[in-house]
Formats: structure tokens, sequence, C-alpha cells
């Protein structure tokens, strides 16, 4: 890294790909940096104001996000500065400025610690007025420490505890019962009733629990909110793709090979070639006419020097945008297992606040209004059921969070309950078990490099796949021994594709080439023949295949063993459909398959496939897991999609389910038992509402620590 | 009443104005956004002392975000 810094100077040459940046009129600027992993490149970063003093004034490196913030100089071009970062060796990304909701939530977060912090002092110093009152001081200082403790409580309960007042109200007003309510009536209890006994004289002072209720209480919430944030916000990259940049709708721009779009738009003039794989799962790039549509997230491959896009929508109006949105909204879906829990929680609380009102009025009656509320006040603090109804949730947003981690967007939460039951598993073939593209197996190792470069001139000029492959192919030979065949290319006279037959390429002389399909197409794999002159004489016989990825195998054994039961389900004929099983030891094979067909055989069990080809079958099968395909087509059809290509990531979200099972029945049993343990102490008299403040929390956190412990990525 | 109890007098209001201190402390430093990145700052006293006005980097991190 320290070479890096004495050799960097101020780059002028390579910022032709950041020119449009220099339109970004602010003085603020916001980057996204990939590559950025250790000290030493936040130190490089935030010397840039020193290497480019004239341009950049300030630059803050924010690790854990890695974004860079600029503040840049009147005149300051972004483009130079863009150049410098990427020659240091990172990509840099121009990101919009923080959004309204960002923002709010930053104000939000910073709002919620000070009312935690303010809540901690305040119950801390109640605690500490109450040792005295505790150890039996009398007179003017029992008076001091008791209207002490009084004023220190009523900040904690109006200011620090004013979200509970909140949620209760809110939920009123919708006439619903919030999970609040009976901690509320806790604390204006305990609250009052202290209050009354300050008067009186009567020593019944519960400021010490109530205080410390509220402060656990919001300690743990904010904890939880930030775990689930911090899932969220981990859908991590693919949010720049929603940078907004300097674009408004309606400006016109000229596209450049290797730009990736920000914006969506219309192609007004030329030509351009568009990687889409990444929206739809098309691995060829697609050439595009004027009218075509182009999208933000997508690359351009090739632009004619005349290109013109016309930008039709910006920012949030995007389309990655908005499927992103869709995902976003629905693992906010809560799953059958979640909806239980809560019902359950519910039904709880009602039942609890019953009982307290019943055991109240049965005191009072008796004549032990003290000994009543004292009680009580145990019971509604002791089974304030936030272990169970807080673990729940938290469970699946860790379960998501380590899943995206892993490569797995989790649309639906509802695939991590129905996963955990599933015992059959159905594979797709093509693009799921194999590579989903042909590549060459055999044909060329005898070839004369002559011959091979003839065929590589002629092969580049295509973008037809088989082109492809053999183009590949051939490169990867003359890597090996002799660069001739990838040098002087042939300069054709005259060229042509001939869709569905081949390539045909004239020499100077009038001499044709062709490279056409083979006739007898009677094997497993797909051959062409390269001839030459009138007479067809052949040079060469190459033979494709659409082979198996190195690990399929493998994960289809590890399946079988943890007892899986494995099936192919193709619309491909029989025979390719048998090679595939034998060499992957898939136990069922079905094959000519109708898209109708396969949705009803893989009805009961998980379907991994391709989003696209297998949209109704994902659609249909109990759970669902889209390989490739997009994630376009894959919100539209499955629950889980799999940002690594393969099957590689099956295995993973399978245990995963079960984790999450286990994990929710523990939870669910061990907070059933403490509640009712804490429930039959505290109407029995044997649990103070000091010991049950205490209690609550720390069974909240045994259960939070317990989740967190289970969850981790080694144990999935 | 004993004679030592006398010192609670003005010893507890001490107390709780030193405690009230250090709440105004941490609500300051939370509204200036010393909570928001917890990482950084902790690599940054790692580089060599050449930019001079590193202090002001970081009032400008609080104050932009």
């Amino acid at each position: 890294m320290q070479s890096v810094q004495k050799d960097s100077k101020v780059s002028t040459h390579c910022s032709g790909k950041y020119l449009d940046w220099d339109k970004y009129r602010s003085k603020d600027v916001k980057l996204y940096v990939e590559g950025v992993h250790c000290t030493g490149c936040v130190g490089l970063l935030e010397r840039l104001s020193i290497v480019q003093p004239a341009e950049v004034e300030q630059s803050t490196f924010n690790l854990p996000q890695s974004t860079l913030r600029l503040r840049l100089r009147p005149g300051a071009a972004l483009s130079r500065i863009a150049g410098q970062i990427e020659e240091w060796g990172y990509v840099p990304h121009l990101i919009e400025e923080e959004s309204d909701a960002d923002r709010q939530a930053a104000r939000e977060n910073r709002a919620r610690l000070i009312d935690i912090g303010v809540a901690g002092a305040l119950a801390g110093n109640i605690m500490l007025m109450s040792i005295p009152l505790y150890s039996g001081v009398d007179g003017s200082l029992r008076t001091f420490f008791e209207a002490l403790s009084l004023g220190l409580a009523v900040p904690a309960v109006f200011y620090s505890g004013r979200s509970f007042f909140k949620n209760v109200a809110a939920a009123w007003v919708n006439s619903t019962f919030s999970i609040d309510a009976p901690i509320l009536l806790a604390i204006l209890v305990a609250f009052f009733y202290s209050c009354v006994s300050v008067f009186r004289g009567t020593h019944e002072l519960y400021f010490d629990s109530l205080s410390a209720l509220i402060f656990l209480l919001l300690s743990s919430r904010y904890y939880l909110a930030r775990l689930r944030r911090s899932s969220k916000l981990s859908l991590g990259v693919l949010d720049y793709f929603q940078a907004k940049g300097d674009r408004v709708v309606g400006d016109r721009y000229q596209p450049e090979s290797g730009m990736k779009l920000s914006s969506d738009g219309v192609l007004r003039f030329g030509q351009i070639a568009v990687d889409f794989s990444h929206f739809s799962g098309e691995s060829v790039p697609v050439w595009i006419k004027p009218g075509g549509e182009v999208y933000a997230g997508t690359q351009i491959i090739e632009a004619s020097g005349d290109a013109v896009i016309e930008v039709t929508a910006v920012g949030d109006r995007t389309r990655m945008a908005q499927m992103l949105e869709k995902v976003r909204e629905a693992q906010e879906r809560r799953s059958d297992t979640q909806i239980q829990a809560d019902r359950w929680a519910k039904s709880l609380l009602r039942a609890v606040t019953t009982v307290a009102f019943a055991s109240l009025v049965y005191f009072a009656w008796r004549g032990h209004t003290a000994e009543g509320i004292r009680r009580v006040l145990a019971l509604l603090i002791v089974t304030c059921p936030c272990a169970l109804a807080l673990a729940t949730p938290l469970v699946f947003s860790r379960a998501l969070q380590i899943l995206i981690r892993q490569g797995l967007l989790v649309k639906d939460p509802i695939a991590l309950d129905r996963g955990a039951n599933v015992r059959k598993i159905f594979f797709d073939k093509t693009g799921t078990l194999t590579w989903g593209k042909l590549s060459v197996v055999g044909g060329l190792e005898s070839a004369d490099s002559e011959t091979l470069r003839l065929l590589y001139s002629m092969v580049t000029r295509s973008r037809h796949p088989v082109s492809r492959a053999i183009e590949a192919a051939i490169v990867r030979i003359a890597e090996k021994d002799d660069r001739s065949p990838v040098r002087n290319p042939e300069s054709w006279t005259e060229f042509r594709e001939m869709p569905g037959l081949g390539l045909s390429a004239f020499r100077d002389g009038g001499e044709e080439f062709r490279l056409v399909r083979s006739e007898d197409n009677q094997t497993t794999f797909s051959e062409v023949v390269f001839q030459k002159g009138a007479v067809r004489e052949e040079l060469l016989r190459v033979r494709l295949q659409d082979q198996l990825r190195p690990k399929s195998a493998k994960i289809i054994r590890d399946l079988q063993i943890n007892r899986y039961g494995t099936a192919l389900v193709t619309g491909d004929h029989a025979w390719p459909a048998r090679e595939v099983a034998n060499q992957t030891g898939i136990n069922f094979v079905y094959s000519q398959k109708t898209p109708e067909e396969k949705a009803e055989i893989v009805e009961r069990g998980l379907m991994v496939g391709d989003g696209l080809n297998d949209a109704l079958a994902l659609s249909k099968a109990r759970v669902s897991i889209a390989v490739q395909g997009g994630i376009d087509a894959a919100i539209q059809s499955a629950q889980v999609y799999s940002l690594k290509p393969g099957i590689e990531t099956v295995p993973v979200f399978l245990s995963m389910s079960k984790l999450v099972r286990r994990t929710l029945k523990q939870n669910f049993i061990y907070s059933t038992a403490y509640n009712l343990i804490g429930a039959t102490l505290s109407l029995s008299g044997f649990m103070s509402p000091l010991l049950a403040a205490v209690l609550m929390p720390m069974s909240a956190t045994t259960v939070f620590v317990w989740t967190l412990a289970r969850l981790r990525e080694k144990n999935a | 009443m004993n004679f030592g109890m006398e010192i609670v007098w003005w010893l507890v209001p001490a107390a709780l104005a030193m405690g009230a201190g250090f709440l105004i402390a941490f609500i300051w430093s939370a509204r200036n956004g010393q909570y928001e990145d917890l990482e950084t700052p902790a690599v940054r006293i790692l580089f060599e002392e050449e930019s001079k006005n590193k202090k002001e980097q970081i009032d400008a991190a609080g104050r932009t975000l």
C-alpha cells in the first residue's frame, strides 16, 4: 500500500469513463467505493485532499458502509477524482445523496439512543436512592430520598416512557390491543401507587422497579430495531444501482462501451449491445435498435458512435428500483409461524390483563389493597411477553441476513417455514445442474494452427452461443501452446450469418468458408462442421455440450445422505436427462414434461430452477429457489432467489430452515415455561415487582442471546 | 440522626449534578453523530500524521450526516 501511495500522481488519462460525472454540480458528493478492505485503503482514500488539493477539500470514508464523502472545491472535476480512485485499484460508484427516509431514520436512531441514555441515568440514580430506603433510614432523610426518587421518576415515566403512551394510544385509535398495554398499565399503577405512598407515608415505593423496567425495555427494543435494520440494509450493493446520478427525465446522453446504466431510457439513435444478465437472466448481450428500452442496473457492452439514449426514469422510478422494492415489501410479509406466535402472545396478554384486574378487585375486596398491588405489579411485569413476541421476528430477520450474506435473497419468509418440512427436491436440468451454455468437448485438438486461425477469425464476428464457445476454446488452446491462431485475423471480404444454419465468409480470392450445423445430429452433443470451398471440403468437426457444473454431483450426494429425495424435472428428451441423472446420481427422472406437467409434479416439494423457463413450476411448488433467470423473473415466481449460480446454495437454505424451526420451538417452550412459573410465583406473593422488573428483561435477553448464538453462519 | 449523615444533604445533590453532567455530555455526543460510525474512527488513528485538518474532517462527518 505504501508504494502505491508514493507512485500515485494526479491522473488525467483514464477518466473518460467518468466524464459525464462532471455534470454533477453539487459541493458534497457521496461515492460507493468497491474493493476497500483494509485500514490502508481508508488512509489512501482520505488522502485525496492532499493528492488533489485543487479539487478536494475534504474526504471522509465510512468503512462499514464503504462510502466516501467528498467536499469539492469550486470548479472541481469529479471525473479526475474518480480516475484517481480507479487508478488506486478501487471502483467508484456515484450515489445519490441520502434520501429523506435515510435521514429520517438516522434522526430517529439518535433520538432513541438519547432516550435510552436518559432512562438509564434516571434508573441508576433511583436505584441508588432506594438503597437507604431499603436499609431503613427514617425521619427527614427518608422524606428527602423519597422526594428525590419521585422527582427522578416523573421524567422516567413521562419522558423516557412516552413511546409506550404513544403505542397504546395509536392502538386504541385503531381499536386494537397493543402489546404495550399491560406494560403501560403496570408502569402507571406502580407510579401512582408510589406517589400516594410518598404523601401518605406508607413507604410502598416502586420507582426503582418501574424505571428499571422502562430502561431495559427501551434498550432491548433499540437493539432489536438495529438488528432488523441491518438485515434490510444488506440487500447491499444492489441498492446502489438505484443511484440517481445527475440525470433527469428527458435528458439525452451518448452511451459508451462498458457503461453501467443508472437510469431507465429509450434508445433514440444508433445501436447498442446490452448485457441484461443481472436483470432478466439473458446471458447473451442483446442488440437494441432505436425505440428499444434500456434499464438501470444493466451494462452496455458495445455502443455505436452515434448512439443516443433518452432518460425515461430515474431513482425510485426505475424498474430495478421497483423490483427491489417488491423484494423488500415481500420480506415484510410474515410467515405462518410468526402469525401464530403473535396470536399466542396476544391471547396471553389478554389473559394476563384479565387475571390482573380480577386479582386486584379480589384483594381490594378482601381489604389487602397494598399486597394486591404488589402481586399484580409483579405479575404484569414478569409476564410481559416480549420474550416471544420480539424473539420470533428476530429469528427471521437474523436468518434472512445470514442467507443474504451466503447469496440467497429470500423474498417470502414463508419459504423458511416450509423448507424445514420438505422431503423431496426437484431440479431443473439446463442452467441449474449444468452450465446452461455450450462448451466445446472435442474436435479442436487435432486441428492445425492455420485452420484454427481461419475458424477463429470467423467466430469472433458472431455473437451466437456456438461461436462464443468455439472462440473461448480456441483462445484456451492458443494460451497453452501457440499464440498464432488468435493473431492476424483474416480480413473477410464478405461475412454473413445464416439464421438457424451457421456462418459463411469469403476470402479475398472468392474462396468460401462455412461453419454449419452437422446433418447427422444423433448424439448427446451438438456438432458443427467447418467447411472450405464450393465442394464443402470438411476441415473440422467440433462437438459441443452443455456440461455439468463441477459441484452438482457432490451436492446431490450430500442431499441424499441427509435423506432428501432428489428428482430431475426437464422438458428435454429422455436420453440427455438420463445422462445427467446418471452423472449426478439423482434418483428420479421426469423428462419431456410440459411446464404444466412440471408444475403438477413439483407441487409438494422444493423446486430448484430457472426463474424464466420454470416460472410456472416455481410458483406452484411448495418451496421454490430460482438459481438464475435474473431477479426480475425470480421475484415474480420464486420465493427465494440465489445470487450464486448452480445449486450450491440449496443445502445452505435447507439447513437454515431447519435451524430456524428448531430455534423457534426452543424459544416457544422456554418462554411458555418462564411465563407460567413467573405468573404463579407473582400471584402467590413470592416475587417482588423489582425482582420481576429485573427478571423480565433477563428472560428477553436470554432468548435474544440464545437466538443469536444459534443463528450463526457456521451453524447454517 | 447521627452526625455522619448530615453530609448526605449536599453529597446526594452533588452526585446527581455530576450524573447530569455526564448525561448532558452523552446527549451532546449522540446529537453530534458520534455513534453513527463506530469503526472508521478507530482505524483513522493508525494513519500517519499528514492531514492537518483531521478534526475538521471528523466534525464535517458529523455535520453532514
